[in-house]
């Protein structure tokens, strides 16, 4: 379903993602794994569409993701780190204006595409109100409902669950696991727990190339799951021979997972 | 078309939903009003001279600079500010298709500024004045030409900053450059060949010509064509996301 090879993106002669190569079958959950600034954001806005590679290439469900992006864009439903959306309209009109946006023409099946997106994401409830009025939890779900409005077969979510409470985090993993039965999923997260719950695979991207990538099964040692130490190991082998810099910022990333760890 | 239609509704309703466009529609209203009474009063009462008059006076020019940024600093730099802009062009749309419903939402609400002020031909009708229709519309057809060149730069601006501020600043200078500058450097040049050329572009003159009742098709033709490359700047602007 995505296919990507020898992926490079440089800024600035900077290469934030640095030659990886992937693919990810349909229907499987891949948990993207990696410090801050390790390229996985990058990596996701070139599978999007938002910005082409410097070269390498991607293909989503057979397409070309630079030439044929619009068709590409199409088949993803993707959720921003951040979850930027319009605060001045109200979720069914939003979700709506984004349905028509991603081709779903006929009102009847807008209509019933948002009904469902709305159950589905628990906002039912919320349908009238203004974004902007909108709890960090709520607004998180209507970018979710917004990745999923027109049905695509591919997900990609950034960070689906940063900055929610415990219960709203378990409500989304729920609805990620429920999506990934019928959907291929893609998502970053530093929350170690998260990967272990959700996800089919892991891929520890650090420093723009894939670091380790395996089946859930592969980071199990003596029948215990080592996902962390895996993780440390590949962020603190790699920093403890680079600048002190790069080492702070896994402490960064180790502390997000021990909380999340807690959650 | 069809996004088109639906970015551009989203974008008229974007503005017409932002308290401060009616900031916008009172003092546009206010200045225009107050002018027009100034500007009639100043040609002694005689109608056919008077928006002659009203369009030379310098703050309702001024007020054409100040009203299109003030529409349109928002339109690309606020996307890009609030991150929406990843959301905006991850959906299938073109760049094309972003900048022209950003340009034709705002275009759309300076048109509607324009709609009140039909109630001063008709309060002259009324006082037993009659206005030479022709004239109010041909004057009308210039401001809105006038307006879609200044709303156009205001949409460029817009799309090279974040920072909406300095979309405003630019266009503001920009369109006090194209409305005053040119006639400067028309009137200043030596060159007897650069006085030609920049003559013909001398917005002012436009104007004057416009509340005279005449529609000079140059003049529109020139106000298209400065559109379309402002326009298309911007969707340039846009696409160079791709190659940083």
């Amino acid at each position: 379903m995505i296919d990507v090879e020898h992926l490079v993106k440089r800024f600035s002669g900077f290469a934030a993602v640095d030659g990886i190569s992937f693919h990810v079958p349909r229907g499987q959950i891949v948990g993207f794994l990696g410090p801050n600034g390790a390229g996985k954001t990058t990596t996701m806005r070139i599978l999007t569409g938002f910005f082409p590679p410097t070269s390498g290439s991607v293909r989503i469900d057979g397409l070309d993701a630079v030439r044929d992006s619009l068709a590409v864009r199409r088949r993803i439903g993707y959720l921003p780190e951040s979850v930027p959306l319009y605060t001045d309209m109200r979720v069914v009109e939003y979700l709506d204006f984004r349905a028509r946006l991603k081709g779903v023409r006929s009102r009847k099946q807008r209509r019933d595409r948002v009904g469902h997106v709305l159950d589905r994401c628990g906002l039912a409830p919320m349908r009238r109100r203004l974004i902007g009025q909108l709890s960090k939890g709520y607004r998180q779900r209507v970018g979710i409902a917004d990745a999923l409005v027109h049905d695509p077969p591919v997900l990609i979510l950034d960070e689906p669950t940063v900055g929610l409470d415990p219960s709203q985090i378990r409500e989304i993993r729920d609805l990620v696991r429920d999506l990934g039965q019928t959907h291929t999923v893609m998502l970053s997260t530093h929350i170690l727990q998260e990967v272990e719950m959700v996800c089919d695979r892991v891929m520890i991207l650090f420093a723009g190339k894939i670091a380790r990538d395996g089946a859930m099964e592969e980071y199990r040692v003596n029948g215990a799951l080592e996902l962390e130490d895996a993780f440390l190991r590949i962020v603190h082998g790699a920093s403890s021979a680079s600048s002190p810099a790069s080492a702070s910022e896994t402490g960064t990333g180790a502390s997000t997972s021990a909380r999340g760890g807690t959650a | 078309m069809r996004n088109l239609l639906t970015l551009s509704r989203r974008e008229l309703g974007a503005i017409a939903f932002a308290p401060s466009s009616y900031w916008i529609l009172g003092l546009f209203l206010f200045v225009v009003a107050y002018f027009f009474r100034l500007a009639l009063v100043a040609v002694g009462g005689d109608i056919s001279q008077s928006y002659r008059s009203f369009a030379s006076v310098v703050y309702f020019q001024l007020l054409l600079c100040v009203v299109p940024p003030l529409l349109t600093m928002r339109s690309i730099a606020s996307e890009r500010h609030s991150g929406t802009f990843e959301m905006l062009m991850t959906a299938p749309v073109t760049d094309r298709q972003v900048v022209l419903s950003k340009f034709v939402g705002a275009f759309a609400f300076y048109a509607a500024l324009w709609l009140p002020t039909i109630v001063i031909p008709i309060a002259l009708f009324q006082f037993g004045a009659y206005p030479d229709f022709g004239q109010v519309i041909a004057f009308t057809i210039g401001l809105l030409g006038l307006g879609a060149f200044f709303v156009s730069i205001g949409i460029f601006t817009s799309s090279v900053t974040s920072k909406i501020q300095a979309a405003f600043f630019l266009a503001f200078v920009l369109n006090v450059f194209f409305l005053f500058g040119v006639a400067g450097l028309a009137w200043l040049s030596p060159s007897e060949i650069v006085r030609d050329w920049s003559s013909a572009l001398i917005i002012p003159q436009h104007l004057d010509e416009f509340a005279r009742g005449i529609v000079d098709v140059r003049y529109l033709v020139f106000y298209v064509t400065a559109t379309g490359f402002f326009l298309f700047l911007a969707v340039r602007s846009l696409e160079s996301r791709q190659w940083r």
